[in-house]
């Protein structure tokens, strides 16, 4: 050991001065900010959640043999629809998020308000959706793992819908500018992660048990 | 290699070119005027323009907690929180051991009184739960709470608000658990929690359902904290540290956090599946109704195996930063160290099915977890080998820390040959459940985390409180341990080749397993007695210690080129790193940035890969929000325990507190 | 796709080994009932062409360490290249996990399925 632990406390390095950051941007959209790397990581988290949740549901068909048990499969109709409104808010979603890098006010809220009003019609789709499954999460194993992945879905629904909405009100605020544009941007990216999750769902949940 | 640094290679080691160390894109698209882009307010003072004492002071007052309870229950500093997560990890440490003192002293002898089998239950649930929980995995990140911003040379930790509320929710979960305990709710039912044990018919009461929200708790806080620490890592380093320059701590932060990510989510499904089947009569894992218990186990293993890794990971960088250090030179096979880092990490999601190898699975299909489980040792081993090789090629310098992580390596590797036993089918069928299993993960655990954390406390001490701790209590500490723990652990391999089984509260005189269960249990005594010699060390050493310095060991890495303890600011000004150890190649000037704020919270965000400066985001204010988030959490979470409606009505304070952390305030966020 | 396979991609490895592992640990403890059932020795075949995935990976990776930039020189402990890095680290992990593939593979020549 060289050095001694006694050094004198004021030791400091001196500083040499090799580059200026003064004019670098004070944030950035997309994956340049710090955020858009946070929400891929809950992304991460909650994905790997759905797969195992979707994991459990082959494994209770695969030890079962017969599904959906002795249940009826869920009602296929308004499922289809929810999927297709899912799919179409896929558009407004990128326009908030494309209009939010170009820092467009006027259309930004626009696109927000659109997709307030589209999560909110979502919500009220998936509660009849779950009125409509056709059993209960007590009835049997069946019943409690379509709960469980509806459930789980949901509350991905309701956050991301809660988030939109409190999103489009601080965007008619005095706080409507500037870094605002990037959570908008990421909360669009968070809103695909959402429908990407359902479209397996839906497969799983409406149409495997019909074939 | 300082010592050996020829002319030429300190040019390697010059400042690049700011090029190089800039990315000097604009924020806004092509043809857009973003407001990122707007020129820096010239009233705003920044660190080019003051230096010495008063850039210090300012800084400090700008990074500062405020005094008084409000203030500390609202601090966003990774220092202090990780100071509070590491202090809270060990309290959790020391209860775990004490259930294990209280057990040991019961299997002393045959058919002891001491305590009753629903204690012993109690006891050993409440030991394994403690440890593996509220210990195992909070331990390596509450280091890297504490050491990632300096070892990265940024002011403070990703999402900070959010490091703050991960804490108390750990600690509310916690708590929780061991009050419950006290109440003589505590669960009984092993770690684990097995079905159909655990399950409603065989376990009524609460007990179970405490234990299966403390997971909700732990795990909640664990994954927030492990992607702070993948944001840090790759968003928030220095100007200049590329991939290629991280310190080894780092990268096995990052594996870890990465693990987390991917493995808690399965004992979260677990147990939320569990607590259903409890309380509100769902059928996942009842046969009768199609459901089916091994589902139970297939999850829980899902992330049972990657968390044996989750707690050696991060030992692994602790071992690595001890290792370089006292060899006085950089590490041997730095990229190896990485390689083996990351194949560990994937491959400890392969294993978990020889978790289950008696449950009556195919050969067949078992074999292939066999394959991964004795190839998982080819990682493990380059590792070791790399960190001889640099002991070897070094000049060690055998300080208490080093001692430690000398009896990682004995230990570790005594541990990791029962392993491969245990990886073979039929030695596993002989032996499952039997003490040979107690005594092969002990030594995998204590000897790969515990004595490289022990290693840790000694090495960065000097750091976390600006004083040394005494080298001749640590080296009192050290044997004690060391000696304590084999005598311990050594005779349970016998007693388990004997056929006594785990989790049993007492065995009849005439097993014969009398006199190594006493030897055993004199051995705990002796482990207990260390631990007893290093909380006086840490009490009195943290007072009295003789006073460190920024640099007491003379290490390479950034965390130390600033003061001891650090101020709340990290550094005055962002180093630019040009090498793998940047104190080593800048004895006396290190290059640094200007031009950050030094009114406001300002960071330097990175490009991931080479490192270099793109962004000055702005840090998180203090805010009482994140604790008065984790209360409402906290109260949900255990009334959900008595009525399913607490999610319903516990989420309306959730959202109002999660509202007011996020709603913009003063113009200070705003303009950032 | 020729260019893109002479300039290679550092990463590749590290993404193909551990995915073509992971296709083959969970496909062939799925298929076992099927070997069982059937008495057909696809699992050296499935083990084949992941460890042929996992290798390409490897190539890819070791393709984009040749290709690398000859600059910036490294530092004196061998760093400041973070593409070079990330390429051997990628064919590291490739090789590794092909291994793993490959003894998947050879456990299905030596059982039939159906032992319990």
């Amino acid at each position: 050991m060289t050095a001694s632990p006694h050094q004198p406390l004021s030791t400091r390095l001196h500083h040499n001065v090799v580059l200026n950051v003064r004019r670098l941007p004070s944030y950035g959209h997309g994956s340049r900010s710090s955020q858009w790397w946070g929400i891929m990581g809950f992304c991460a988290a909650e994905g790997i959640g759905f797969v195992l949740a979707f994991g459990a549901y082959f494994y209770l068909v695969f030890i079962n043999g017969v599904w959906p048990l002795s249940s009826k499969p869920p009602d296929i109709y308004t499922s289809t629809f929810h999927t297709a409104l899912m799919l179409a808010s896929l558009w407004p979603n990128y326009l908030a998020r494309k209009y939010s890098e170009r820092e467009d006010l006027l259309k930004v809220r626009r696109y927000l308000v659109i997709m307030s009003v589209l999560g909110a019609a979502l919500l009220g789709l998936r509660v009849v959706e779950i009125a409509l499954l056709h059993t209960k999460w007590d009835h049997n194993a069946y019943g409690s793992i379509v709960w469980l992945l509806l459930g789980f879905h949901t509350l991905h629904l309701v956050t991301d819908v809660v988030n939109t909405i409190v999103l489009t009100v601080l965007m008619f605020t005095r706080h409507g500018h500037g870094r605002r544009f990037n959570n908008v941007g990421q909360n669009a990216d968070y809103w695909t992660f959402v429908v990407a999750a359902w479209i397996p769902l839906y497969v799983i949940v409406y149409l495997f048990p019909r074939w | 290699m300082t010592q050996t640094l020829a002319p030429h290679d300190v040019a390697l080691d010059a400042v690049p070119e700011p090029t190089r160390l800039l990315t000097g894109q604009p924020a806004g698209m092509p043809g857009v005027q973003s407001e990122a882009d707007a020129p820096p307010d010239p009233r705003e003072l920044r660190d080019d323009q003051v230096d010495g004492q008063e850039l210090t002071a300012r800084l400090a007052r700008t990074w500062g907690t405020r005094k008084g309870i409000i203030g500390a229950l609202s601090t966003v500093d990774h220092k202090i929180i990780g100071r509070r997560y590491i202090i809270t990890a060990f309290i959790f440490l020391f209860l775990g051991g004490l259930s294990a003192v209280a057990m040991r002293m019961q299997l002393a002898r045959p058919e002891s009184g001491l305590i009753g089998p629903d204690l012993y239950n109690q006891l050993f649930t409440m030991h394994g739960t403690t440890m593996m929980f509220l210990f195992g995995v909070p331990i390596g990140e509450a280091f890297a709470v504490f050491l990632l911003p300096l070892m990265l040379g940024t002011r403070n930790i990703a999402f900070a608000r959010l490091n703050a509320y991960s804490y108390y929710v750990y600690l509310f979960g916690g708590a929780m658990i061991w009050f419950a305990f006290m109440l003589n709710i505590g669960p009984d039912v092993g770690w684990f929690a097995y079905v159909p044990l655990s399950g409603p018919e065989f376990s009524p009461g609460k007990r179970v359902d405490f234990w299966a929200q403390m997971i909700t708790f732990t795990e909640v806080a664990g994954i927030a904290v492990a992607v702070q620490i993948v944001v840090t890592v790759f968003k928030m380093r220095a100007p200049g540290m590329t991939l290629d320059r991280i310190p080894l701590f780092v990268w096995a932060e990052l594996v870890n956090a990465f693990i987390i990510i991917f493995a808690l989510p399965a004992v979260v499904t677990a147990s939320v599946m569990l607590i259903m089947d409890r309380l509100v009569g769902t059928h996942f894992f009842n046969p009768a109704e199609g459901g089916d218990a091994l589902l139970y186990q297939h999850l829980f293993w899902f992330f049972g195996h990657p968390e044996v890794y989750i707690i050696f990971i991060p030992a692994t960088g602790w071992v690595s930063a001890i290792v370089v250090t006292f060899s006085r030179r950089q590490a041997f096979g730095y990229i190896p160290l990485v390689l083996s880092m990351i194949a560990t990490g994937f491959l400890s999601f392969g294993l978990w099915v020889h978790h289950m190898f008696t449950t009556g699975l195919p050969q067949l299909g078992a074999s292939f977890f066999t394959a991964s489980s004795m190839l998982i040792a080819i990682p493990n081993g380059i590792q070791i080998f790399c960190w001889i090789a640099t002991l070897w090629d070094g000049r060690p310098v055998f300080r208490t820390p080093l001692l430690f992580v000398m009896g990682f390596f004995f230990i570790f590797v005594a541990g990791g040959l029962s392993g491969i036993m245990l990886a073979s089918v039929p030695i596993d069928a002989q032996v499952h459940d039997t003490m040979f299993v107690v005594a092969h993960f002990h030594y995998v655990l204590i000897g790969g985390n515990v004595f490289p954390l022990l290693g840790a406390v000694y090495y960065w001490f000097p750091k976390f409180t600006g004083r040394m701790m005494s080298e001749r209590l640590g080296k009192w500490h050290f044997w004690l341990a060391f000696i304590g723990f084999n005598i311990t652990f050594f005779p349970m391999h016998i007693t388990g080749l004997m056929g006594m089984p785990r989790r049993v509260y007492t065995y009849l005189p005439e097993m014969g397993w009398g006199n190594l269960n006493l030897i055993s249990t004199l051995g705990a005594t002796m482990l207990f007695a260390s631990f007893v010699v290093f909380l006086v060390n840490v009490v009195v050493s943290a007072r009295r210690g003789a006073l460190a310095g920024p640099n007491p060991w003379d290490a390479g890495t950034l965390e130390w080129a600033t003061s001891s303890p650090p101020l709340p600011q990290n550094f005055d000004r962002i180093p630019v790193v040009t090498n793998r150890e940047p104190l080593w190649a800048h004895r006396n000037t290190l290059p640094v940035v200007a031009g950050l704020s030094v009114e406001n919270r300002e960071v330097i965000i990175s490009t991931a890969t080479a490192g270099r400066a793109d962004l000055k985001e702005s840090s998180p204010e203090p805010s009482i929000w994140p604790f008065l988030a984790a209360i409402a959490t906290t109260v949900t979470f255990i009334g959900s325990i008595f009525t399913p409606w607490a999610i319903v009505w516990g989420g309306l304070p959730t959202t109002i507190t999660l509202l007011g952390w996020f709603w913009p305030k003063g113009v200070k966020e705003d303009e950032a | 796709m020729t260019g893109w396979l002479t300039r290679g991609l550092p990463s590749a490895g590290i993404y193909a080994g551990p995915t073509a592992w992971l296709i083959s640990t969970q496909a062939n403890y799925a298929l076992v009932p099927w070997v069982c059932a059937n008495q057909i020795r696809i699992i050296p075949l499935v083990a084949v062409m992941m460890a042929a995935a996992s290798l390409l990976g490897g190539f890819l990776s070791w393709r984009g360490y040749i290709t690398a930039a000859p600059t910036p020189h490294p530092d004196s402990t061998g760093a400041g290249r973070p593409h070079r890095f990330v390429a051997l680290i990628g064919v590291g992990i490739a090789l590794l996990f092909t291994a793993v593939i490959i003894i998947h593979g050879i456990a299905g020549m030596v059982f039939h399925g159906c032992e319990r």
